[in-house]
């Protein structure tokens, strides 16, 4: 991880002098972008964490798996499941402290916000690799059951200390987001073989805009650099992330298409995984405690990662349910609050009453972590099904599915249940169930999934190095 | 869903079998003040006193409660805040926008900055990101399309969309959109953007200034980075036209009017007296009242009420149904006693009216209603009350939790690596009849006692009114994890113990609370630290900064609320930074 501004590729880049020293370094990485397949990577979360039968049954090789994760049967071959992960440290009942350091490895921020104090493998991996590669948007974050606050309990990725990246609840929001300008359905963006006129020239106004639109970003980036000499670190920084935003702006500017009088909008790459399709946002309630409609709008959300990545908007994502210590009364069938009243206490045999039938407390449990879990599968599926290469588009991802406290919400920070899902071409050692005896850190699973897309971190957070987790890659 | 913030980690537990006692300065960034003895002389960090370490001997749950801790002001700290910038809220940047154009535009689809738990706009969580970056764009354009060529005339001082205009043009737009005098660098910079748009056709030139300054660092930001010639001096006085912003934006939440821009061209504002003046106008301001009652509703962290706040239908049936008169309750009890004259006492403990007869129905139906009750002050509002306790129960633990850190500025502080232990299974083996009872087992439990005397022992003075905010004289415990098998109504018990405090003592319900705490300097303190947060949005860096300071001594004189964001805003902190 670099220092506080350290100078990096990027930031060489922006300068003359960088563009320079680093053409030949680009034009070798663009080659090498038109023959390897993307890199990926999606954080995923849901609350309150799993009983202990979402463990699968046997070791190794041979596993199988239990009634949490049912809807994942078909998908064994794309899971690694690594027993015995323990994160560095905890608070209170690990609530807020497994939000913090869930993709982080960091301690709070601050004692007023209990966010983290460093950022999250995502966004690190955008700053330290090539994950990128030249899509429009950095990462997108989406969230379902959920209302996209802005507290510790509610974020997975942070963009540094006490920065987070705020989850967008409203599809419609996500959509425009994520696909303005872009133009579904068209023929992929590759030069055809002959070109039989000349291209219509673009018209002057639009020539002179994309001037300014250019200018303006120059001097505000110029501007926001004088202000930054006035300022401490942590307000520097906080700048930074505004000079960054604007010059990803002006790459979209450079990118796109001068109007030529016809059509509009951005025509999609050559689709590396599959087509570019427009994601259907109809049927979105934002009700928390209604299943149905919970589903609908978990399939929307899934559908908007799956056609990002299709459309190659971005690689990297985070899918979120819900948040650390969500309720959802009336979800399922059940009028009380799941995280009170069976989460809690799955560990006895007390009877509740869920959808009219009379269940134990870990039944219950089972039956509302294979709610989330159902909707964690459809995305894995989804990704399984799209061709890449030689394999799918989930070998060419990773997924990293992680909870806040251990095994049977047990508020502590032992035994913590991570999923990898994917990522086989990433060396991923997937279709195994590590059910070692030794205890090791959760951070070594972060630097692998790290070491894996292309990032040689030696550790992360408060555990800087740490190393990788034996078993991770093949 | 949606439990407050803090529900699930107070739910029925114990709040730590290996709590420290410790109160802290909720929200001081890098330190939590260490817990005090009362019996130790020396100037406190923080109104607390209970000492029980983990691994050490705690306190007896039945041994002598700890006594009264007398106020001790802070020692003065640094007038000096960190230099910085304060991104504009959407409200605030659309009344920018309309400040430079003269046309208003739609800004409720643009990302609102992040609330992080503290108030809902510290100036540290405004960040723009690219989606941000891309929508303030976006909104800059529609604002310069929306222009007619007539309106966009009349924005030009020679009258017409002619180069020879630009000029003048571009200082007069860059004054106020910069809410400062534009330097030359800033003119040649937004010139030759004017070039570039003209060059395609003149009126281009005109638009194109208006979207970039929009988009300008010097317009979506209050800056507090002083004037360039101090820009190599680590500590340094904020200009003439900062102090206006600062003071427009924080006191009205609008940009600074031509009138106040006027005062820093003339350089007033660095005057005290002249300063003075000026805020004193700006309070004076409807919309300063309308801040006033919004700090007030954040304060009180009630700004989510209706998404946060829900109940179970089949315990508190009707509730969904009233929650918009409940909080229609708490705005007409802040018109009445939280404006500019209203008083910290007034609020604390003047009658809360109830004019809603959907309002007045719903509390009725709490069969053990009394027919005499009145509720008493801002701790009595239906809001506080429902907010403050679970779906289906109260919580005397969230309610003293409530009191602790937001009206004494307490924080309770848990040591890293532990866990509190469920006490569920304890529920079912002591057979509450009453939601006393149940959290009377923190008592016995000599490690959770640590902690929860301080909380509980305020909590129960609530007991007085249901999870919904209803009064109620018996209680008939309701759990869902518990099944009362001779379920009979119970009298409420709601005498309680304020410890640690400068206002100790026993009290039989929250209306003696709240006139307990209308008489306490530490709870003074707390409010000017609150309003600090919410004034300059950050977190103090010490209780001892003047404006906390001078807050709080215009608590104690006054008490007046005007007083109060005049004390916070005329000391030497609103001019000084360090870089």
């Amino acid at each position: 991880m670099p220092k506080r501004f350290e100078v990096t590729r990027r930031d060489l880049l922006r300068t003359a002098l960088g563009g320079v020293l680093l053409a030949p370094f680009l034009r070798e990485r663009e080659l090498e972008a038109q023959t390897a397949l993307p890199k990926r990577l999606v954080l995923m979360f849901n609350p309150d964490s799993h009983p202990p039968e979402w463990w699968p049954s046997g070791s190794g090789g041979s596993f199988v798996l239990n009634e949490p994760l049912a809807d994942f049967k078909g998908l064994e071959s794309q899971l690694l499941f690594l027993r015995r992960l323990d994160h560095a440290w905890t608070f209170d009942n690990h609530h807020e402290a497994g939000m913090a350091q869930l993709f982080t490895g960091a301690k709070f921020f601050d004692e007023a916000t209990h966010q983290a104090n460093g950022p999250s493998i995502d966004q690190i991996l955008l700053k330290e690799s090539d994950i990128r590669g030249g899509t429009p948007l950095a990462s997108i974050h989406l969230c379902a059951a959920d209302r996209g606050l802005a507290d510790k309990r509610h974020i997975l990725s942070y963009s540094g200390p006490g920065q987070p990246m705020v989850h967008v609840a409203d599809p419609a929001k996500a959509f425009k987001q994520i696909f303005e300008g872009v133009t579904f359905g068209v023929a992929p963006a590759t030069p055809p073989a002959t070109t039989p006129t000349s291209p219509p020239m673009p018209d002057a106004a639009a020539e002179a805009r994309r001037a300014v639109d250019q200018r303006i970003l120059q001097v505000n980036t110029a501007e926001l650099k004088s202000i930054q000499q006035l300022l401490g670190q942590v307000e520097k920084e906080k700048l930074e992330r505004h000079v960054e935003a604007l010059f990803e702006l002006e790459q979209r500017i450079n990118a796109a298409p001068l109007p030529t009088g016809g059509g509009g909008g951005v025509a999609p790459p050559a689709a590396v995984g599959g087509a570019c399709e427009k994601t259907d946002t109809s049927g979105f309630s934002n009700s928390l405690n209604n299943a149905t409609t919970i589903t609908r709008w978990a399939r929307i959300q899934a559908d908007m990662i799956v056609n990002a990545f299709t459309c190659d908007r971005t690689r990297v994502a985070d899918y979120s349910f819900s948040f650390s210590g969500g309720h959802h009364e009336g979800l399922l069938g059940f009028s009380q609050s799941w995280h009170d009243i069976v989460a809690h206490v799955s560990k006895t045999d007390d009877s509740v009453t869920v959808d009219g039938k009379a269940m134990t407390t870990r039944e219950a449990f089972i039956k509302f972590d294979r709610f989330w879990a159902g909707h964690m599968a459809y995305l894995a599926r989804r990704l399984s099904m799209i061709q890449e290469g030689n394999g799918s588009m989930l070998d060419n991802t990773i997924l990293i599915w992680g909870v806040e406290s251990g095994t049977n919400h047990n508020h502590s920070p032992r035994d913590m249940q991570y999923l990898i899902i994917g990522g086989k071409n990433l060396g991923v050692n997937v279709g195994q169930y590590v059910n070692g005896s030794t205890t090791q850190s959760a951070n070594q699973l972060l630097v692998s999934v790290m070491n894996a897309l292309g990032h040689p971190a030696k550790g992360i957070g408060i555990e800087p190095d740490c190393g990788p987790l034996p078993g991770f890659s093949v | 869903m949606g439990r407050p913030s803090v529900g699930w980690l107070l739910s029925v537990l114990c709040l730590g079998a290996a709590c420290t006692g410790e109160i802290g300065s909720t929200g001081s960034p890098s330190v939590v003040p260490s817990a005090m003895s009362p019996t130790v002389s020396g100037t406190p960090t923080a109104p607390a006193a209970v000492p029980s370490m983990p691994g050490t001997t705690p306190p007896s749950p039945m041994g002598p409660a700890p006594g009264a801790l007398p106020y001790a002001p802070p020692a003065p700290a640094a007038a000096e805040l960190p230099a910085r910038v304060w991104l504009l809220t959407p409200e605030e940047y659309g009344l920018a926008v309309r400040s430079v154009t003269g046309k208003g535009i739609d800004v409720s689809d643009i990302d609102p900055i992040p609330d992080t738990g503290v108030y809902p706009n510290m100036s540290r969580s405004g960040v723009v990101r690219v989606t941000l970056a891309q929508q303030l764009a976006e909104k800059a354009a529609l604002a310069v399309d929306g222009l007619t060529t007539p309106e966009l005339t009349a924005l030009v001082p020679c009258g017409a969309l002619e180069r020879s205009c630009r000029d003048d043009f571009v200082a007069k737009m860059l004054n106020r959109a910069f809410r400062r005098p534009a330097t030359d660098e800033d003119k040649a910079r937004y010139a030759e953007i004017f070039e570039l748009g003209a060059e395609a056709e003149p009126e281009l030139g005109f638009r194109s200034v208006i979207r970039a300054l929009l988009t300008s660092p010097h317009f979506l930001y209050r800056t507090e980075v002083g004037a360039a010639a101090d820009a190599q001096s680590p500590s340094f006085s904020l200009t003439n036209h900062e102090l206006a912003s600062l003071l427009s934006f924080s006191v009205t939440g609008a940009p600074p009017s031509a009138s106040l821009l006027a005062a820093a061209d003339r350089g007033e504002l660095v005057e005290p007296a002249k300063l003075r003046e000026h805020l004193q106008a700006l309070m004076a301001e409807p919309a300063a009242s309308e801040r006033v009652a919004a700090f007030l509703v954040q304060w009180l962290r009630l700004h989510r009420f209706q998404d946060e706040v829900e109940k179970f239908e089949d315990v508190f049936p009707g509730f969904d149904a009233v929650k918009i008169a409940m909080f229609g309750e708490t705005t007409e009890f802040l018109e009445t006693y939280g404006t500019m004259k209203g008083t910290l006492s007034g609020l604390l403990t003047s009658p809360v009216p109830t004019t809603s007869t959907t309002l007045s129905s719903f509390y009725l139906a709490e069969p053990s209603t009394p027919a005499s009750g009145s509720r008493i002050g801002l701790l009595s509002l239906g809001a506080v009350l429902s907010k403050n306790a679970k779906q289906y129960l109260t919580s005397p633990t969230l309610r003293g939790l409530f009191v602790r850190d937001q009206l004494l500025c307490q924080h309770i502080s848990l040591p890293e690596n532990f866990t509190p232990p469920p006490i569920e299974v304890a529920e079912a083996q002591a057979a509450p009849k009453t939601t006393r009872e149940l959290y009377e087992l923190h008592a016995k439990d000599a490690a959770c006692a640590g902690c929860h005397s301080l909380l509980d022992s305020v909590g129960f003075l609530f007991e007085g009114f249901d999870g919904a905010g209803r009064m109620r004289t018996t209680e008939t415990y309701r759990s869902p994890t518990f099944t009362n098998t001779a379920p009979t109504p119970e009298p409420i018990d709601s005498t309680g113990e304020l410890l640690g405090t400068d206002v100790d003592g026993k009290l039989t319900s929250v209306a003696d609370l709240a006139q307990a705490l209308a008489k306490s300097d530490w709870v003074r303190e707390c409010v000017a630290r609150q309003a600090f947060r919410f004034y300059f949005g950050e977190v103090e860096p010490d209780r001892g900064v003047p404006p906390v300071v001078a807050g709080t001594a215009a608590l104690k004189g006054s008490g007046v609320l005007g007083d109060l964001v005049q004390a916070l805003l005329t000391t030497e902190s609103t001019t000084r930074r360090v870089r």
